[in-house]
Formats: structure tokens, C-alpha cells, sequence
């Protein structure tokens, strides 16, 4: 058996697989199943939303001061038919160096016919030589509701000079048959990223899949998101599967904010109310 | 000149490379009825934020689109399609049409290269017939319009590297006349910012010839914004 000083060791990294499951039942959606080992620590369920009280939120949070080199995250997440969810951080993520090895991240998402499944993340921070992969495959019921949101923001606490190293994101969003909805790809290196953002050091995805009736406008998508001081612009999906959200901005407390923002106008088309804010 | 039969260029002595040219005029020029005069790629949002102003802002954001954006990216799949048309590999230019289709950022580029692609097919089968051309379309669910262009370019027998140096002479054109008539520009500023993007259209090219499917991508965070923004823009003159 090994020690856990010697399963935390940089070298290897952490292998961990979690999973929650989320139900409906007695009028309220509740933790059905969850296995969560360390790194990983979820809160107690909270039902923060009067309008809605049936809506389970957890907060997913990082016991360990953020991803390591060699780090391998499996989250499964599956909320079942009529049950609504949302999963959000407590804070924003730090990325530590990768030593050439990085670290990734895998979700895979399953949400059933009627329900409400929101993953939003806080930006991961980028410190130097970091190095992330986000890889998310979710399989969505035609009448279910998804939103993922995720993103980046760059931080060299020590100013260093030293960029990080890679981030990359891949979402697939499949409909129960297999048939494919959308494809999401991005990989940017830290050299590369001062020319692409400009004057903008964090940049983030909304995604949000759903039936068209339960859809904002894009316009109100973008206002949500400006008003925090970033820049976002929105579009409809392919395959009618939903809406896509960029949005850009100078640093990860704005980017957060816009996101949030951004997150509460597609949670209120989707259910038809307000939802409180998340506190964090 | 008219086209054979087979609507592939005559291999006499001397015609072939002629007829090359005769059908790439025509095909890049901007009178070829595909309606590129009606899309801005995103320029007419960036020109109203104030991103271009100028002939030197609009310089350096196209070298931008072409360098890092869909200038490089639509050039590639140029090359692939041509590539596996003149190969006859039908699964391989189905799936670089997929490709193709998929690497749009916003709901109005893919209508901005979708319907020129469409057009650019369907003008090609009116009055520049060839042998192939439906079979080729037919494997393709769509049909964007770099690779309409290096579809058809290859059934006629033009070759690669002066179809794809048309092929973006036109985009940047296509471009800078767009951003003359929004900024505005005079007709020489736009003649300077065409040349000065000579080099930077001949490198992307270049670039794209020895590009790889898995090496094509953009990084264009903000002309990507521009092109979702133009979407609920109040005042528009452009489809994008």
C-alpha cells in the first residue's frame, strides 16, 4: 500500500474517479449516489432557490490547493428524468505547473428527459508551465436542458515571465441515440496566447443546450455578460442544439462575474425563474 | 476558349495553362455571381467598435484573419479538397467537407460560406460543366466554399498552387472591399492595403500547402467575437 505522501507525488499525479447522481423524488431533486474521493470534496446539497425548490446545487471543491502535474480527473455526472441540478465551484481553480506531464480533467455528463443540468465552473488560473486538458462528453434528452460553462484565466503570481504552457477543452454533446450535436474543440499554448486575446487575459465558454422554447436571446446572453466589463458574443448552435456563448475578459474576477451572469439569464429562460445568487 | 466535353482543360501544348487561367479569372473574380460582395466576416461589427479604423488597422487585422484565422484555415482545406478530388477519394473529400463545415465560429460565417460554396457549385454545374462534379457533391452534406472551389478546380484539371493564391487574392479583396466601404477607404488606401498584404497572403499559402488536417486551426478570439456580435448588430449592410 502505498503512503499518501508517495500517491500525491508530483510525478504521478492523482488518478481519481468521481460520480454523483442526481433523482427526483418526493417533490425535490436529491443526491441519489455520490462517490468523491480526495482531491475532490463536495459540499452538502443546497436548495438556495425559492422559485424553484425542487433545484439541488452543490459546490465541487478542491481539497488540495488546485491540479497538479500528472493530475486525472474523472467526474461522472448523470441527473435523471425531471430532477435539476446545479454544480458550481467555490472559487476559481489553480493549475499549478505541469512539468511536461499536465493535467487532465474528464466529465462525462448524462442528463434524462426533463431535466435541468448546470455545470459551471470558476476559471481555471493558469499559473506558468501549466498545463490542462478539459474533456467533456455529455448526453443530452431532447427535452433536457444543459449548461456547461468553463474557461481560463492567466496568473504569475511570482511575475516570472514565464507563460503557461497549454490549455485545452473538448466538448461533445451527443443525444441519446449517439447522434452527435456539437463539437468543441479549443487548444492554445501561454506563447501563443497575448497575440490571440489582445488586451484580454481570461476567456471563457457558456454552452447551452435546449429545446428552442427554452432558449434566451443572444442578445440578452451578451448584455448579461457585458455588463460585468467583459466581451461576449453568442450564436445559435448547430443542429439546433442550443446556444454558444464566447466571452473575453481582462482578468478571472470579471470573467467569473460575466460568466455567472451569463449562466442566471439561460438558467431563467430554461426554468422560468430567477434563480438566487450562488455564494461563494 | 470553350470547355471540351469533360469540361477538363485541353492538354495541347501551350492551351492547357491558358485555359487554367481563363477559369481562374472568372471563377475569383468578383463578378462571379456567389454574392461574396454581401458578407464582411465579421469587419462591419469591428468597424463600428472601433477595431478598424483606418487602412492600417484594417491591414492588420486581416493579416491576423489571414495568418491566424480563416484565411489560413480555409486555404487548407483548399488544398485537401483539391487533393482528394484529384485523387478520386471520395471518403477522404467527404470528410474534409465535414471538416470544413464544422470550423465555423458563428451561425453567420456558416451561412457566409455555405451559400457561397452552394452558388459556387451550382454556377459550376450551369455553365462550367465537368465529369464528376454531382458525383463528387453528392458524397458531401455540404459543401462550404473553399472546398467547392478546390473541388471544382480539380475536376477541371487546375492546378493547386494558382488556384489557392487566386483563391486568397480573392478572399483578402473580397475583404478589403468590404472595409472600404465601411470605414470608409479611398480606392488607393485599399490598393496599398492589398499589396502590403502580399507577402503575408503568399506565406499563409505556403503554410497551408504543407498543413495537415489536424495542423488547421484559428486563433482569432476577437474577429470571432466580431463575426457572433454582427449577429444582433442595430445597422447592417452585410449578411456577416
Amino acid at each position: 500500500m502505498r503512503s499518501p505522501l508517495q500517491s500525491c507525488s508530483a510525478s504521478e499525479g492523482r488518478a481519481v474517479e468521481a460520480a454523483l447522481s442526481v433523482d427526483h423524488a418526493g417533490g425535490r431533486s436529491v443526491l441519489r449516489r455520490q462517490n468523491v474521493g480526495y482531491p475532490l470534496h463536495v459540499t452538502r446539497g443546497f436548495h438556495l432557490d425559492a422559485a424553484r425548490p425542487d433545484l439541488l446545487t452543490l459546490y465541487l471543491q478542491s481539497a488540495s490547493g488546485g491540479l497538479y502535474a500528472g493530475d486525472r480527473i474523472a467526474l461522472d455526472v448523470s441527473v435523471a428524468r425531471d430532477a435539476a441540478f446545479h454544480l458550481t465551484t467555490q472559487a476559481a481553480t489553480v493549475v499549478h505547473d505541469g512539468r511536461g506531464i499536465g493535467a487532465l480533467q474528464r466529465q462525462t455528463i448524462t442528463v434524462d428527459s426533463g431535466a435541468f443540468c448546470a455545470i459551471t465552473t470558476d476559471p481555471y488560473v493558469l499559473f506558468p508551465g501549466a498545463e490542462l486538458a478539459l474533456d467533456t462528453v455529455a448526453t443530452v434528452a431532447d427535452d433536457a436542458v444543459l449548461c456547461v460553462a468553463d474557461g481560463f484565466a492567466v496568473h504569475d503570481p511570482r511575475a516570472s515571465g514565464r507563460a503557461f504552457s497549454e490549455f485545452s477543452g473538448r466538448l461533445r454533446v451527443l443525444r441519446p441515440d449517439g447522434h452527435l450535436l456539437l463539437h468543441d474543440a479549443g487548444r492554445v499554448s501561454g506563447d501563443e496566447l497575448h497575440g490571440a486575446l489582445g488586451p484580454f487575459a481570461a476567456a471563457a465558454n457558456l454552452i447551452i443546450v435546449a429545446p428552442p422554447d427554452r432558449l434566451p436571446s443572444v442578445k440578452s446572453l451578451q448584455q448579461a455578460a457585458d455588463g460585468c466589463g467583459a466581451l461576449a458574443g453568442a450564436s445559435r448552435a448547430p443542429n439546433d442544439a442550443g446556444l454558444v456563448l464566447r466571452i473575453l475578459a481582462p482578468d478571472g474576477g470579471t470573467l467569473s462575474r460575466a460568466t455567472d451572469a451569463a449562466f442566471h439569464v439561460a438558467a431563467a429562460a430554461a426554468l422560468g425563474v430567477t434563480l438566487s445568487r450562488r455564494r461563494k | 476558349m470553350t470547355t471540351n466535353d469533360a469540361g477538363r482543360i485541353p492538354s495541347a501544348a501551350g492551351g492547357a495553362e491558358l485555359a487554367a487561367l481563363y477559369r481562374l479569372l472568372t471563377w475569383l473574380s468578383p463578378a462571379f455571381p456567389i454574392g461574396g460582395f454581401s458578407y464582411s466576416s465579421g469587419l462591419e461589427w469591428a468597424v463600428e467598435a472601433g477595431d478598424i479604423c483606418d487602412a492600417a488597422a484594417l491591414r492588420g487585422w486581416l493579416a491576423t484573419m489571414l495568418t491566424d484565422g480563416s484565411g489560413f484555415c480555409d486555404a487548407a482545406f483548399l488544398v485537401h479538397a483539391h487533393r482528394a478530388t484529384e485523387l478520386d477519394d471520395i471518403k477522404r473529400l467527404s470528410e474534409v467537407a465535414e471538416l470544413a463545415a464544422a470550423f465555423v465560429p458563428s451561425r453567420e460565417r456558416q451561412l457566409e460560406t455555405a451559400a457561397q460554396g452552394r452558388a459556387f457549385i451550382e454556377i459550376a454545374r450551369s455553365a462550367w460543366s465537368c465529369a464528376g462534379l454531382d458525383e463528387a457533391v453528392a458524397q458531401c452534406d455540404v459543401v462550404v466554399y473553399p472546398v467547392a472551389v478546390g473541388m471544382v478546380g480539380a475536376l477541371h484539371g487546375v492546378p493547386l498552387e494558382p488556384l489557392l493564391h487566386g483563391f486568397l487574392h480573392a478572399l483578402v479583396s473580397n475583404w478589403i472591399s468590404a472595409g472600404s466601404r465601411l470605414v470608409p477607404l479611398g480606392q488607393t488606401d485599399s490598393q496599398r492595403v492589398l499589396a502590403a498584404l502580399e507577402p503575408v497572403v503568399v506565406a499563409t499559402a505556403d503554410r497551408s500547402l504543407h498543413a495537415s488536417l489536424d495542423d488547421i486551426g484559428s486563433a482569432t478570439f476577437r474577429a470571432d467575437l466580431a463575426s457572433l456580435r454582427h449577429e444582433t448588430q442595430y445597422t447592417r449592410l452585410f449578411r456577416s
